[in-house]
């Protein structure tokens, strides 16, 4: 497996989009800058700006989104070049390719909102916006890795769309439909999608965000685990569908 | 002489540091067949692409039916028919609905020019077949209707029989063959296999390593196939000693102890071997030879052949 | 520039993206309706006149469908690449700025389509919701608003199709680009001028989602056609790239 997990590291070499995607984690520390524009560091506590510029849209637009993408390409270039047969032989295990997939979509993501993070003490402290003190960064830094951690499980059935069918067009399109369906039920049926269920456990001890309800860990983690157990059986049973058929 | 239909001068290409082609002088004649011969990689494609205008050049000009094709395009291309690598077609449709959007790109005036140049190339009319579906050698097929769809007067094929069977082979070379034959089509085509192109081409020009090394008729280059007598004999000093001397032949040359090469056919091989016995050399075989085109290939590139 | 218009229409044939682009629309439709449930002050969203339909454009528009509009239209001109048809095209000769520009023509109204699809689920969804609520003016107000919204989110996107051709081989930045472009119109809405000049709120300017002062539509007509203009300039640049 750890073979499996490096080798798809070597497959990332030269591909300067992938890493390029990464800057989308400074989007949201940009915009706060402009936010909090005519304040000054008086005004504003850190957590205040760090829950716009790390723990709003990032979690549930951008990276859901980027991750998305990065599931697409991850299994459409094998799809594309007719590698998945010549991996099918060598022999690798279905399960292991997706996990090893997984592997990479997890590293990409906790480096995703560690980027997210710094990007947003930088942003604050250059700005003069806010001031640095251990315990916010501490604060950020945790609930950065809590979802850097917690969203390449949420965005499991994307990754299973991508990886068992060919084009890129579908994965591409489910990851928007997906993340927005994840943003719209935040409010209406929290523990019924993933993404908002991940959202739950980020929301649920941010000092100055008022849920309407204490947040049910037992029924978030439910929810992203039947999603993700379902995806991945659907992976396995259409992989080994269309490997028969080939 | 027939009008040159191709003609390149001094045609270069280099991608960063590399020189992919090296000052090429190609001359393609009107309802002559040209192959272009070389290895993987010995620069045909680009060279073909740059005739084409599908590639910038970097030095070196190219004239096609003796104008340049900057500026022509409207009146050239029209004229040209061509595959370059494995053709590309649009996977959702089938192969009579990639012909039709082709056909109508190009204004084909005739109304039945699909259906004629599927079975041509020995495809199904209107079938349901998508071409993501398509085997190679058919995807290939479909590449070769597309060249000739609108009944062009030079053809550019670059490996056209990649991907298919030998009796796939077969059917493309007289079918090229005969559109030179009997349409007057000019047709430049490159290969890597020379039985191939030795089959079809009237003129053929080797290129290695982007340079082209000869150009020349077929008729000229088997001409140049050197014959030979093959001598075995237990000394070859004594032997060439007493060749000299007794028969004043000059035009040999010694290749091991053993081996001697005799290029003067017309020598009495019975009196060459009586008198050799006589001298105490006792000669193990003598047998007159062909070089084979090949052999000619292997000196030319410098021993490394060409397939 | 028919029969080319004409070839892009048969080469749709059978292309999933079309599906996909409708599926997509009526998902929107239909995740939109789901926040309708949500209650605000003991009133569903949904129980609004007209709630749906406004939502069901703006929540789209900022989220899911420029998306789609850049993807449809990365995807129509990175093909010819992609599947190597781009060389026979050019041998044929078709000029490549025709080309681009029929795909381009058909991008735009495929984006109206979309918009016009949305626009009759939703409506058919209203009337069976209010029926007899829902008058002829507002139902006109609304065409109005979705179809120039259509041909809006396609000018502020047109800039990102040009971009992602001219990088070729790199569609998904199309979508990355048009996803944050598009969200980011969220901020950019909040305030004046910016929300008149940020391409997407222009776009929602013009198409009179919101309430705007005569200088603010024409500042916002004119930051769209920039975006056309631009985006003629970058396609402009790809058809002097030689190499195919």
């Amino acid at each position: 497996m750890l073979n499996l997990i490096l080798t798809e590291f070597l497959k990332l070499r030269r591909r300067k989009f992938v890493w390029l995607m990464l800057l989308a984690a400074l989007f949201m520390p940009l915009i706060s800058i402009f936010y909090f524009g005519g304040s000054s560091a008086a005004e504003i506590d850190p957590l205040q700006f760090y829950k716009w510029a790390a723990f709003s849209y990032t979690p549930w637009i951008i990276l859901p989104f980027v991750l998305g993408l990065l599931c697409t390409m991850l299994a459409y270039d094998e799809n594309q070049n007719e590698l998945l047969k010549q991996l099918w032989i060598i022999p690798v295990s279905r399960m292991g390719y997706f996990f090893s997939k997984f592997a990479i979509v997890l590293f990409y993501s906790v480096c995703f909102m560690l980027l997210a993070a710094f990007g947003s003490i930088f942003a604050g402290v250059i700005s003069g916006l806010i001031v640095f003190t251990a315990e916010s960064v501490a604060f950020l830094l945790i609930k950065c890795l809590e979802i850097g951690f917690l969203a390449p499980f949420a965005m499991l059935p994307v990754l299973a769309v991508a990886v068992s069918q060919r084009g890129y067009l579908l994965p591409v399109c489910c990851t928007v439909v997906y993340t927005f369906l994840g943003f719209i039920l935040m409010m209406v049926a929290m523990y019924a999608h993933p993404l908002s269920s991940m959202t739950a456990i980020l929301m649920r001890n941010i000092p100055g965000v008022v849920l309407n309800e204490p947040v049910n860990l037992a029924k978030v983690f439910f929810c992203i685990g039947i999603w993700g157990f379902a995806s991945v059986v659907g992976t396995n049973i259409m992989l080994s569908k269309e490997s028969r058929g080939i | 002489m027939e009008p040159l239909i191709i003609e390149t001068r001094q045609l270069t290409k280099v991608y960063g540091e590399q020189t992919v082609v090296n000052k090429v002088n190609l001359h393609v004649r009107k309802g002559r067949i040209y192959g272009l011969l070389g290895r993987n990689g010995a620069g045909k494609t680009t060279v073909m692409k740059m005739i084409l205008g599908l590639t910038s050049i970097t030095s070196g000009e190219v004239d096609l039916f003796g104008q340049k094709l900057g500026g022509n395009e409207k009146r050239i291309y029209p004229r040209i028919g061509a595959i370059i690598e494995t053709p590309g077609f649009y996977p959702n449709l089938t192969g009579t609905e990639n012909l039709e959007i082709f056909a109508k790109l190009r204004g084909t005036a005739k109304p039945d020019a699909v259906k004629e140049v599927l079975a041509v190339v020995g495809l199904p009319y209107q079938d349901k077949k998508l071409f993501s579906q398509y085997s190679l050698g058919m995807k290939q097929r479909l590449g070769i209707a597309n060249a000739i769809l609108h009944d062009p007067e030079l053809l550019i094929l670059d490996e056209p029989t990649n991907g298919l069977d030998p009796i796939g082979i077969a059917e493309v070379r007289n079918f090229i063959r005969n559109l030179c034959v009997e349409w007057e089509k000019t047709v430049l085509i490159s290969s890597h296999i020379l039985s191939e192109v030795t089959l079809l081409a009237d003129d053929i020009g080797i290129l290695h390593n982007g340079v082209l090394l000869e150009e020349n008729s077929l008729a000229e280059l088997q001409k140049k196939n050197s014959k030979y007598i093959l001598l075995q004999v237990s000394d070859t000093a004594k032997a060439a000693l007493v060749l000299e001397n007794r028969f004043h032949v000059t035009d040999y040359s010694v290749q091991d102890l053993h081996t001697l090469q005799l290029y003067d056919t017309t020598l009495d091989m019975a009196e060459v071997n009586k008198t050799l016995m006589t001298e105490n050399i006792s000669v193990i075989s003598s047998q007159r030879c062909n070089d084979t085109l090949e052999d000619y290939f292997k000196k030319v590139t410098g021993g490394e052949g060409i397939a | 520039m028919r029969t080319i218009l004409w070839a892009e229409s048969v080469k749709l044939k059978r292309s999933k993206i079309l599906w996909i682009a409708f599926f997509s629309a009526v998902m929107v439709a239909l995740i939109v309706f789901m926040q309708g449930q949500f209650t605000y002050y003991g009133r569903r969203y949904i129980d609004t006149v007209g709630w749906y339909m406004t939502a069901a454009q703006s929540l789209g528009s900022l989220y899911v469908l420029p998306a789609l509009v850049a993807l449809v239209g990365s995807y129509l001109i990175c093909r010819e690449d992609q599947e190597d048809t781009m060389k026979s095209l050019v041998l044929i000769p078709v000029s490549r700025p025709k080309l681009i520009g029929a795909k381009m023509i058909v991008t735009a109204l495929l984006a109206v389509l979309l918009y016009a699809f949305l626009f009759m689920v939703t409506l058919v969804t209203e009337v069976a919701l209010h029926g007899a609520l829902l008058d002829a003016r507002s139902i006109f107000r609304f065409a109005r608003i979705y179809l120039v919204e259509g041909i809006g989110i396609f000018l502020a996107v047109s800039p990102v199709i040009a971009i992602v051709s001219r990088l070729k081989k790199s569609y998904w930045l199309a979508l990355l680009f048009a996803e944050i472009y598009s969200f980011g119109a969220l901020f950019a809405g909040m305030q004046q001028p910016l929300r008149s000049i940020y391409p997407v709120t222009a776009a929602f300017t013009v198409a009179g989602y919101y309430e705007a002062v005569p200088g603010q539509a024409v500042l916002s007509l004119c930051s769209l056609l920039a975006c056309g203009v631009l985006s003629l300039i970058l396609l402009r640049g790809l058809n002097k790239q030689s190499d195919v």
